[in-house]
């Protein structure tokens, strides 16, 4: 018996330092082939006292199936060997740079326009746009300034020889879609808006974003509290805000929203107030059964404070080493 | 406006620092833009005022916030009245009293020549950015920032009798303190004497009626000039005066004979002399009324949100010097006679909301419903193309709507220029009928600093039709310029050409539901390079352009930017898909190399290929394109079409097939003069 193990150990040993499937297989017709050493040895069974029969036998057959599972796990870990050793060989540098087209990116300005849209529409706001050519009517006077009002002096304008002139806000939007729509109705007006002013922060082209929500029972305190949490998505952190009164034409009470920044101050943001009644009326809202809202920001201004741009022109230069900063 | 300080809290001093006293007139409305160093180690507050506010376009209107916001008490002005000492009188004739409806005034005579101007007046003028000239000067303007009325004097000696006050006469002249010569006109009141106009009234006075040095017998000149015929003049003329200022927003209609005994009264204590008797010539009729406002109980909670106590209300309103009676739904207000811009029940709301303080208002949610959202598949979002166009490599850019007219004129077939009445150069002259002028110019501006291959594009409204009637439509416009790819291994170096062009126009094409039937068209456009044009064009439907920047526009840059434009709105037009089986059966590929005379667009055998193949060809696809001159006649090109045919209900059989190239290649044959390659 004792010749049996040693018999099975070397084997295994064997096994175990075959280096290709060639010698794996030479080994095993050597031990378990037709004529192999374990075979011979279960065929000398019979040679023996009845009595031994069945241990030995039990013996050689366990020496047989552990050799044949050496010999599977070897051949299988010889296999996986090559296979790692071919693909190895078929290797690439990974550290190669990528190929194709890097994205572009969205400019600064209409990005800003879409995240403002996007959080109001959440409060339940509806995008309008109207025309950029406008008559003085639906840009002054349905806002309740009337030709000498001293508002004008607010927007210097540029006109048409036809008379009629390049929109100094959104405004005229709402007094549209008021005509259009009637109330109750919650909008948006966005778009680009014109003054005859040019300078470090100014351009005579700049955006808007007003919103317009007239309903029964809409109050100032709806006001506040949209306008807080609009500013608080918008920089997407707890911002105090204050909200001082102030003159609009078309609104009335008039407030202004300014937010604490960086070095302590305040900075102004928008402008708002309750929607004048004229200026419900000229939209054919009837004051008595409704009130409204309005609020208005310039786009350029929140997109300064939101990137950290100080110069308004930068946004109008599209320089790509400026718009690739603000990714896709 | 500037004030200073210790002046004004010589009017009103709420007993709180300066800090707190800004704070607190900054939220009410009355914007302190800073606190700043005035003369004499005193401080000033610089004001923003907003244009309603006429009425704090002084000293007293600001003291007069001040108390009403602190509770604080409000000195009362103390000019004494001085009685007349002499009869000298000059006649004040109202004759244009809806213009000015009060017009008061009067003689001093002897004023010392030469007095000084007391000190303390200097400094107060200094402090609000006045420079200190002459005691009757320096006294009218110490009293306009004081009471907020504009006087003028007038040197007695150069006057020709009495004044009055109207319209101006064209043909008119007049020269003013400042040497500025004006002509007159019927929109432009002044102030006249029985020769001439001797000023423009409530903007500047006229340069031959000034006090001087010599000046000893003076007329104080104190009106109430209707705003309506004031406003815009100054501007107009470019003459805003702090006197235009006050008026066109509206000084106190009952102020004048106030102003002129607290002027005289300065003057006397420094320069003497003696004063004739007060003359205003008023017409009562003509005179702003404050009317009585009704203002409910109910509507101010509702526009506010929240419910404040009467008698908290009836106190505000008080305290800004509204006359309150009570009503049972509310209160009858009738507003002092300076609060120009309250006028209606709104204006009392906002009174009440500032003097009660916005802080104060609660922030209560909208108790309206959820909305459910308004996106439709009828039209595909511009944010859509805006994001396709960016994740092909494309920059967005944003450009004026106008510009000058020698860079726009090659992009419009003589439409000829929507031009600015006013514009504010002529760089930035003429409305833009195309977005390509603005993008080239930022291609110009990123190449000179650089950045030599850009892909370009701007979203927005560019105008047709003509100066009368002015049309918008929004477009969508692209550039590209330089190399296909960025610099990289294993791609070959190749500029931009117009395929890569047509290839993203494709795509956005195919944003929109109809975007496989845009025919693209061999046209010309004067702006694009001839040969290397194409018009989109849907059924009758124009939609836009494609094509290379025509060389002579395109200031040697080799090879041309590739220019595109699409008509925004049709382009992404959309509906629902009806979706249609998945084939079953197996599709069935031939391809075809075709000999191609140069004459034969390679658009042209594809249709007919598709026209011919019916329903059976799936795809005609175009795998290669080869020009070589060896191997072909120099012009003809050879081009390989892989045909792809299945059928909905069964397997095509081989022969089916081969009868149906056969016949496509026959029709080709015939009709264009193409030959197989073997």
């Amino acid at each position: 018996m004792g010749d049996l193990q040693k018999t099975l150990s070397e084997a295994l040993a064997e096994i175990e330092s075959a280096a290709t499937p060639q010698a794996l297989e030479q080994l095993r017709v050597r031990l378990l082939g037709r004529k192999g050493e374990i075979t011979a040895r279960l065929k000398a069974l019979g040679s023996l006292p009845p009595e031994e029969r069945p241990a030995a036998g039990k013996a050689g057959n366990e020496a047989r199936n552990a050799i044949a599972a050496a010999i599977a796990a070897r051949k299988q870990a010889l296999s996986g060997q090559r296979l790692e050793q071919e693909l190895a060989a078929g290797g690439i540098d990974v550290t190669l740079p990528g190929r194709g087209m890097p994205p572009g990116a969205q400019h600064p300005l209409t990005r800003t326009i879409r995240r403002i849209r996007d959080i109001l529409a959440g409060a339940g706001f509806s995008a309008r746009s109207g025309p950029e050519v406008e008559d003085e009517f639906h840009n002054f006077t349905a806002l309740n300034m009337p030709a000498n009002h001293p508002a004008r002096d607010m927007h210097d304008t540029f006109y048409l020889p036809s008379g009629m002139l390049l929109r100094t806000h959104t405004s005229p939007v709402q007094i549209r879609s008021m005509l259009d729509e009637g109330a109750p109705l919650k909008i948006i007006s966005l778009g680009r808006v014109f003054r005859r002013d040019s300078d470090q922060t100014h351009t005579p082209v700049f955006h808007q974003v007003e919103g317009l929500a007239v309903d029964e029972g809409v109050s100032l305190a709806n006001l506040k509290s949209l306008l807080q949490e609009f500013a608080e998505r918008f920089f997407e952190r707890k911002v105090e805000v204050r909200f001082r009164a102030s003159y609009f034409p078309f609104t009335e009470p008039s407030a202004e929203m300014d937010v604490r920044w960086g070095d302590g101050g305040w900075l102004e943001i928008l402008g708002c107030g309750m929607v004048h009644p004229q200026v419900l009326r000229h939209g054919g809202v009837d004051p008595e059964r409704y009130t409204g809202y309005a609020f208005g920001m310039g786009v350029e201004r929140m997109a300064m404070l939101r990137y950290g741009v100080n110069d308004i022109r930068r946004f109008f230069e599209n320089d790509i080493r400026f718009l690739g900063q603000f990714g896709p | 406006m500037k004030v200073d300080i210790a002046w004004l809290r010589e009017w009103c001093d709420p007993r709180v620092d300066d800090e707190a006293l800004a704070h607190t007139l900054t939220m009410a409305g009355l914007e302190v833009e800073g606190i700043r160093a005035g003369p004499d180690e005193g401080r000033v507050l610089e004001f923003a005022l907003t244009p309603n506010r006429a009425d704090c376009f002084s000293v007293r209107g600001v003291a007069r916030e001040l108390a009403a916001l602190f509770s604080a008490p409000l000195a009362a002005p103390d000019a004494a009245q001085a009685p007349a000492a002499t009869d000298i009188r000059c006649e004040l004739k109202l004759t244009a009293p809806e213009a000015c409806p009060r017009f008061a005034g009067r003689v001093i005579e002897g004023v010392g020549p030469g007095a000084e101007t007391p000190g303390f007046i200097k400094r107060r003028l200094a402090a609000a950015g006045e420079r200190p000239m002459h005691l009757l000067v320096d006294v009218t303007n110490y009293v306009m920032l004081e009471m907020g009325q504009p006087m003028h004097a007038y040197d007695l000696e150069r006057l020709s009798g009495g004044l009055c006050a109207r319209w101006g006469r064209s043909g008119e002249s007049l020269t003013l303190l400042d040497g500025t010569g004006l002509k007159l006109d019927s929109d432009i009141l002044v102030i006249a004497d029985e020769k001439h106009a001797v000023a423009a009234a409530g903007i500047m006075g006229g340069l031959d009626s000034a006090v001087s040095d010599g000046t000893s017998g003076v007329l104080l000149e104190s009106a109430f000039f209707a705003p309506t015929a004031v406003a815009g003049r100054a501007r107009r003329l470019g003459l805003q005066t702090e006197a235009s200022l006050r008026f066109e927003r509206g000084v106190d209609p009952s102020g004048q004979v106030e102003a002129l005994e607290r002027a005289t009264e300065l003057i006397l204590a420094a320069g003497g002399g003696k004063a004739g008797p007060v003359i205003d010539s008023v017409s009562e009729q003509h005179l702003p009324r404050r009317d009585a406002i009704d203002l409910r109980r109910e509507r101010l909670a509702l526009l506010l949100g929240v419910a404040l106590p009467d008698r908290d209300i009836a106190a505000m309103l008080r305290r800004l010097n509204m006359d309150v009676a009570e009503r049972r739904e509310g209160w009858r207000v009738t507003p002092p006679a300076f609060r120009f811009d309250v006028s209606q029940e709104a204006d009392l709301v906002e009174e009440i909301a500032r003097v009660h303080g916005y802080e104060n208002i609660p922030e209560i949610p909208a108790a309206w419903g959820a909305h459910p959202s308004t996106s439709t598949e009828q039209q595909v979002d511009p944010d859509r193309a805006r994001a396709l166009l960016v994740d092909r490599g494309y920059f967005e850019c944003v450009n004026y709507s106008f510009l000058d007219a020698e860079s726009h004129r090659p992009f419009h077939s003589g439409e000829g220029e929507l031009e600015l009445a006013n514009p504010l150069s002529a760089e930035l002259s003429v409305l833009r009928r195309s977005l390509w002028p603005g993008l080239l110019r930022n291609y110009r501006t990123n190449r000179d600093r650089g950045t030599l291959q850009a892909r370009l594009f701007e979203i927005g409204v560019c105008f047709s039709g003509v100066p009368e009637s002015i049309g918008e439509e929004t477009w969508l416009a692209g550039l590209l310029a330089g190399a296909a790819m960025p610099e990289q291994w294993g791609a070959p170096k190749r500029a931009a050409d117009f395929f890569d062009a047509r290839g993203d126009v494709e795509a956005l094409l195919g944003l929109g539901a109809a975007g496989a039937d845009v025919d693209f068209q061999a046209a010309r456009h004067p702006a694009l390079r001839p040969g290397r044009t194409v018009r989109l064009v849907r059924g009758e439907e124009k939609l836009g352009w494609l094509g290379e920047l025509h060389p002579e526009l395109a200031d040697n840059a080799s090879p041309a930017p590739q220019l595109f434009a699409l008509k925004l709105d049709a382009v992404l037009k959309s509906r629902p898909a009806r979706v249609a089986g998945i084939p079953r059966f197996p599709a069935v590929r031939r391809d075809l190399s075709l000999r191609v005379p140069a004459s034969v667009n390679v658009g042209g055998l594809m249709a007919a290929m598709r026209a011919q193949g019916g329903e059976l060809l799936r795809e005609v696809l175009v795998f290669d394109l080869y020009e070589d001159r060896n191997s072909l006649k120099s012009d003809e090109r050879s081009v390989g079409f892989g045909l792809i045919f299945q059928s909905i209900s069964r397997t095509l059989t081989e022969s089916e097939v081969d009868r149906v190239l056969a016949e496509a290649v026959s029709l080709l044959t015939k009709k264009f003069g193409v030959s197989v390659r073997q």
